[in-house]
């Protein structure tokens, strides 16, 4: 079990009040908070040896490259990449997606191809599919969820064909909460040579994860949504993919030499990596995975489920006394990330996360970022609860009080 | 801040659903949806000698939106159409009166903002 009051205590902004409540963060999977530690990693940077990193012979440049160099090196270790050139600085997984989508799959993709995801994805490893297509003359093809919201692996492979040459898969649902099993998508999708990209925002916070073990030839995640500052993310590519991509972006710092009419380009990951970065988000990153990593990702994760086991069983009750109710994904917390989606037939969510927010409970409402999802379901916009290391029963208890008010005064 | 929604005198316009419905026949009718959340309302006139002498609204949209859509449906009727033009966004606000953060402003102003696109749908004819 996790000291969740000790690992509160870490976070400041936990001690706030909000509407004359204590604050119950229950947004998590939109942004998590940020502990001192974090805050102090990136407080020091600034105060002790900013400078830019990659140039200038100084002692500073010096120092800020070798903590840069390190937080990728760190990245590279928590992801169990095989190197740390496999690892990209980027600004969130939005921002890697992309950098997949222009710097590989526009280039490699053509008329005829497909691309096949799940209707449960994220906009960020949606949009950026359709936009290639677009461009290539590709095609989406979709897979649907089954009834409880699980991974239908017949349907996958009956959608599996030679003209699959791209596989978009995220890790963990942040609408539904299903983990999906990412290791035999892509071991499946390798089988017919296509290229596998793996959104793992939803999922790198809450659970170990391994690139070389799952194969997958790319993996993204943001560092926000685990105690890092915004602004900081990474893309893993294999190493026997990193010559096969084009630079996103061009400018200083990607490059080796440029003459009036052309310019060649650094090695990966600098190839990849145009314009000043942001050191101090990743200096914040690394720190943040070092706290994650001294807690552990096994006893988060555990300690997740046993809270998702929690608010599923209110909720469950709850649809007994108003069957208005209804939750979204797994009833199995084993087969689910640390989040609820939920709405009632005839109530408006964002009303019920004004009334929640009435008490200091924040949680998100809307689509989520995926409303082809939604649409699929039949369903409008839904409540989101997500927690995280430093929530428990308490914040849950919290939780259920204002829903349980919000059907009062609404319906 | 937002603790002031929700009250009685809130809920009493929010559960009486006044003007929402359709007409017969409408003069001119105005589509507007929330970019924030995607709500989407309906509103519809029935004017006459260039005064509102109708209005309803439909749509599927939050308690804010639907309350606030009765408040100001209720205030047009019989408005000249010259006064309706010259409505801002601070008036409708000052109209509802219900204490707002500024994402929820936004749909309570979701039929004043259908009612200017009803408007210049009209001044097109």
């Amino acid at each position: 079990m996790l000291d969740v009051q000790k690992i509160k205590a870490d976070f400041p902004i936990l001690g706030r009040r909000v509407n004359e409540h204590d604050l119950v963060y229950l947004d998590n999977a939109a942004t998590t908070q940020k502990p001192l530690q974090v805050l102090n990693a990136v407080d020091d940077y600034y105060k002790t040896c900013n400078a830019n990193v990659h140039r200038g012979s100084h002692t500073l440049a010096d120092e800020a490259t070798s903590l840069y160099e390190k937080s990728r090196e760190t990245v590279a270790r928590f992801l169990g990449a095989q190197k740390s050139e496999e690892i990209i600085f980027v600004r969130n997984t939005t921002e890697a997606i992309n950098l997949v989508a222009y710097a590989y799959a526009q280039k490699h993709l053509q008329t005829g191809d497909e691309i096949l995801l799940g209707i449960w994805e994220h906009h960020s490893n949606l949009v950026p599919w359709q936009q290639v297509c677009l461009k290539t003359g590709a095609r989406l093809v979709y897979m649907y969820p089954t009834k409880e919201g699980l991974f239908d692996f017949n349907a996958y492979k009956a959608k599996l064909n030679k003209r699959t040459k791209l596989v978009a898969a995220t890790q963990a649902s942040n609408v539904l909460g299903t983990i999906f099993p990412v290791t035999e998508i892509v071991s499946e999708a390798k089988k017919f040579g296509a290229v596998t990209v793996i959104d793992g925002a939803q999922s790198t916070p809450h659970m170990s994860v391994n690139v070389k073990s799952m194969g997958c030839d790319f993996f993204a995640f943001s560092g926000h949504k685990m105690l890092a500052p915004m602004g900081i993310g990474a893309l893993y590519v294999k190493l026997d993919m990193l010559d096969k991509l084009d630079p996103f972006m061009t400018g200083g710092a990607m490059i080796l030499e440029v003459d009036e009419q052309n310019a060649t380009w650094e090695n990966p990951p600098y190839k990849f990596e145009a314009g000043t970065p942001n050191v101090s988000g990743a200096v914040g990153l690394a720190r943040a995975i070092q706290y994650l990593q001294e807690i552990g990702m096994g006893n988060i994760r555990n300690h997740e489920i046993e809270v998702t086991k929690y608010a599923l069983e209110f909720f469950n009750k709850a649809r007994i006394a108003a069957p208005a109710l209804n939750i979204l994904g797994p009833i199995d917390p084993t087969q689910r990330t640390g989040l609820i989606s939920f709405y009632y037939n005839g109530l408006h969510p964002h009303d019920v996360s004004a009334i929640l927010d009435q008490q200091g409970v924040a949680i998100r409402s809307g689509f989520h970022c995926a409303m082809p999802l939604h649409l699929k379901l039949g369903i409008g916009p839904t409540c989101r609860a997500s927690w995280y290391l430093y929530n428990d029963k308490k914040d849950i208890d919290a939780l259920m009080e204002g829903v349980l008010e919000a059907s009062r005064l609404l319906l | 801040m937002s603790d002031q929604i929700y009250r009685e005198q809130f809920m009493e316009i929010f559960k009486s659903n006044a003007n929402f419905g359709q007409m017969d026949s409408p003069t001119v009718t105005a589509d507007q949806v929330n970019p924030i959340c995607g709500d989407k309302m309906t509103l519809q006139l029935k004017i006459e000698n260039n005064k509102v002498v109708d209005a309803k609204f439909t749509g599927v949209a939050c308690a804010v939106s639907k309350t606030s859509a009765s408040i100001i449906t209720d205030e047009i009727k019989g408005k000249s159409l010259d006064d309706l033009k010259k409505l801002t966004e601070q008036d409708m606000l000052a109209l509802i009166k219900f204490d707002l953060t500024l994402s929820r402003q936004q749909c309570a102003l979701l039929c004043y903002h259908a009612l200017k696109k009803a408007l210049e749908n009209y001044d097109k004819k």
